[in-house]
């Protein structure tokens, strides 16, 4: 069901923005993120772009972690719709100064809990875990047999109605969603 | 018998198709994401010309296909000299479409850039779909815009917005154009155009002439200083008390009933 792009060690964020946009382009499935994911930013224009990419994207794009997560990790984590994290995932010391971090967590889980983690210290990531951050890896194959009835184009509508969600006013959003059931019905 | 293949008439570049008082034109030139040309432009320009006197229509919505519109033909700017710009049917065309009387609705998805975007946002409403994405390259070619796009985003989305546009030739996606107040809506992309029709319609059951004066006085801000506008406005308000339209509205609003408007 998932398209995976998995993350080298030498893939600096130029390399990911490129990877990631051919991949985005090239289908319709979900994307599973994993591979390495310690190593910090090297080209803040890219990271930009690929930041970009993954928060505007209309395919469900998931973050599997199973070592050790830094900068561009804990980046990819909150920007990801969805992130699994393994028993032998941890946060590294370099998470909390972490790029973009402010605007990410807000995004990701509102303004009290973000100020806790900018001025309280990032979390562990059981903490993580326990705030609906991040979901322990098992919840990957239970998420994989439930995509697996769903159709790729009901995923893209819910992906665009929650992007329509974050964008647009209340009632707005709301008249977004409907829409694709008027075109239902009308169908 | 001749050699010569049968010849195909060429395609019209723009559709058009009436749902009572609105017309939706259409422009078809997908190949090359409806690219504006001369037969576009003077098409468009011809149809919303007649439009505004043919009696039926009230409310016009224009659109395009997956792409709005990705600008002006490059081959066309290309072949242009000063001289020749100047005079050209492109030119002319848009001066007719900014003209127009009547209000116009833009339902643009895609691509909607160069004088795709200028044309958007020469029309009233503009609804986006969600994968709508606005911009005036130009500066990037070593050129300007030169239908609109160094001034009509400034109306709906101040200097700065303008400024960038037109200085740096970026792009922006639907949902920061609605933040923007670029356009006034976002909608499925499948859904942009039957939403367009929709509030069309909505426009089109209200008076005939008091949707006429409205427009000339939204109009008119752009062509004169607030205090002429508003003087204007004033005439503009007074000429419609003596229509039927006006005293039905009036009678229909007394006795809770839905007013029925005939342009009069």
């Amino acid at each position: 069901m998932f398209e995976t792009l998995t993350l080298c060690a030498d893939d600096g964020d130029a390399a990911l923005a490129s990877k990631l946009r051919r991949t985005l382009r090239s289908g319709d499935a979900p994307l599973l993120v994993d591979g390495e994911l310690v190593r910090g930013f090297d080209d803040a224009e890219a990271a930009l772009v690929w930041l970009g990419l993954l928060t505007t994207s209309q395919r469900l794009i998931a973050l599997k972690a199973e070592g050790p997560i830094g900068q561009r990790g804990m980046a990819l984590m909150l920007a990801c719709d969805l992130a699994f994290v393994g028993a032998a995932a941890t946060l590294d010391d370099s998470c909390r100064e972490t790029p973009g971090l402010a605007a990410l967590l807000l995004r990701r889980c509102g303004t009290a809990r973000a100020r806790r983690m900018l001025f309280g210290g990032i979390e562990s990531l059981s903490e993580m875990q326990a705030a609906g951050l991040v979901q322990p890896l098992a919840d990957l194959e239970r998420l994989l047999d439930e995509l697996g009835g769903v159709k790729l184009a009901a995923l893209r509508r819910r992906k665009r109605a929650l992007r329509a969600a974050q964008a647009l006013p209340f009632e707005e959003a709301l008249r977004f969603d409907f829409a694709f059931l008027a075109r239902e019905t009308a169908a | 018998m001749s050699n010569h293949a049968p010849q195909q008439a060429p395609a019209a570049p723009v559709s058009v198709t009436r749902h009572d008082a609105v017309l939706v034109l259409t422009m078809m030139r997908p190949e090359a994401r409806n690219a504006l040309n001369p037969a576009i432009l003077s098409a468009l320009a011809g149809s919303l010309h007649e439009a505004a006197s043919d009696g039926q229509t009230r409310v016009i919505v224009l659109a395009g296909g997956a792409d709005f519109s990705a600008g002006a033909d490059i081959d066309v700017i290309a072949g242009h000299n000063p001289a020749s710009y100047l005079g050209s049917v492109t030119r002319r065309a848009f001066e007719t479409i900014r003209r127009c009387e009547l209000p116009v609705i833009a339902a643009i998805s895609g691509y909607c850039l160069g004088g795709g975007c200028e044309l958007a946002l020469s029309c009233d409403l503009v609804i986006a779909g969600d994968d709508a994405v606005l911009g005036q390259p130009e500066i990037n070619l070593g050129i300007i815009p030169g239908a609109g796009g160094t001034q009509l985003w400034r109306e709906r989305a101040g200097l700065g917005v303008q400024a960038e546009a037109a200085l740096l030739g970026g792009m922006i996606d639907a949902f920061t154009a609605r933040r923007l107040g670029l356009v006034d809506a976002v909608v499925p992309a499948e859904h942009v155009r039957a939403e367009a029709l929709a509030r069309a319609q909505q426009i089109a059951a209200r008076a005939p002439l008091a949707v006429r004066a409205a427009k000339a006085a939204l109009k008119a801000r752009g062509q004169m200083a607030l205090d002429p506008a508003l003087d204007h406005e004033v005439a503009l308000m007074a000429g419609l008390l003596g229509t039927q339209d006006a005293r039905e509205g009036t009678r229909a609003f007394l006795e809770k009933r839905a007013p029925k408007y005939e342009g009069r």
